[in-house]
């Protein structure tokens, strides 16, 4: 865990609770992680493998968010506010990820643990980055010309993952 | 109206609720009292955002500019008790919008400094806060996310309507 940057200034005693709230889980080529729409809502700490995550976005049409390998961070919002999963991530090799149940989080935080701060401390910096991230691609799509589905795909691309790809941790 | 009367009115803000009366006190200890005429710029569209101001007396005019036109457009009046500017103290980007005293008015101002200093001592009160903000920038990637996928499934008919679908509110808070 003290690979994952995010983890690396953590005390061992948080290391040890931080293990007791994360759950090892892995995953073969083609498994899902989580599914668009899920209700189920935690935070993926990429470990090893790599992933992709991507949006249904019409019948038949996903829109790709990007990928991820090993200490990427993904789920942040679902972490949050606990709202369904807007993205379906999908293993694309083997892949070793540390899971984080929303309600674990929760307790550790009204226990006022620092350990709960610290995670919120890097979240609530990635959410407002995608944010700034979700501006710009606003932006673009009225600064677009040619208003075609497919100039508005190029502008999502672009953004990256703002929609709900990993953070490198 | 005194300090006392000033926390009754921070509590009821929305942003404060989970607070307990300790964790509030701390909050407004760290805060500047400050009172203004009608008519003063509390925040300059464009600017750092360095502090978030606690409404407790008065109203203030929110205004934005748009392209093309000369003068600022009204997005919104806050009245007390209220809170703006509190996405400051997550990272400090640009203000998005003007803010300016309509009435005489009361302000707890909060700064970024002051407000670190809480967060990297792992400050309870500080947490609630940036929880509850969090919170809040989830219902925004919400929102954006809504103004994505109205365009996506019709790209031709909303893309010169994109501007309506923006919230006022969202101009408050940064």
């Amino acid at each position: 865990m003290r690979q994952v940057s995010v983890f690396k200034d953590f005390s061992d005693e948080e290391l040890h609770i931080l293990a007791t709230v994360f759950r090892v889980r892995r995953y073969s080529p083609g498994a899902i992680l989580c599914k668009q729409g899920d209700a189920y809502a935690s935070l993926f700490v990429l470990v090893a493998g790599v992933v992709r995550a991507y949006q249904e976005i019409m019948p038949g049409r996903n829109l790709e968010l990007g990928k991820s390998d090993a200490f990427a961070i993904l789920g942040q919002k679902s972490l949050i506010d606990g709202a369904r999963r807007w993205e379906t991530i999908e293993a694309l090799s083997d892949a070793v990820v540390l899971e984080c149940l929303r309600d674990d989080f929760l307790r550790l935080f009204r226990a006022n643990s620092v350990l709960a701060y610290k995670v919120l401390d890097f979240v609530i910096t990635d959410l407002s980055n995608r944010l700034r991230q979700f501006d710009l691609v606003i932006e673009k799509m009225l600064s677009t010309p040619h208003k075609s589905l497919g100039s508005v795909l190029d502008a999502l691309s672009e953004a990256g993952g703002a929609l709900g790809g990993g953070t490198r941790a | 109206m005194d300090a006392n009367l000033y926390k009754k009115l921070v509590a009821k803000i929305p942003l404060f609720e989970s607070l307990t009366p300790e964790e509030l006190d701390r909050i407004i200890r760290i805060s500047k009292l400050v009172r203004i005429k009608p008519g003063i710029q509390v925040v300059k569209e464009g600017s750092q955002a360095n502090s978030m101001y606690m409404l407790v007396e008065g109203t203030v005019r929110v205004e934005k500019s748009v392209p093309g036109a000369r003068e600022l457009t009204h997005l919104a009046d806050i009245t007390a008790p209220s809170v703006f500017g509190e996405m400051a103290l997550i990272d400090g980007s640009p203000r998005s919008a003007t803010v300016t005293s309509a009435t005489d008015t009361v302000l707890l101002i909060v700064e970024l400094a002051s407000f670190q200093r809480l967060r990297r001592a792992y400050n309870p009160a500080a947490f609630k806060i940036l929880r509850e903000l969090a919170y809040m920038l989830c219902k925004r990637l919400d929102e954006k996310a809504e103004i994505i996928n109205k365009v996506l499934e019709n790209p031709e008919g909303t893309m010169g309507k994109l501007d309506e679908f923006f919230n006022p509110s969202d101009m408050e808070t940064r």
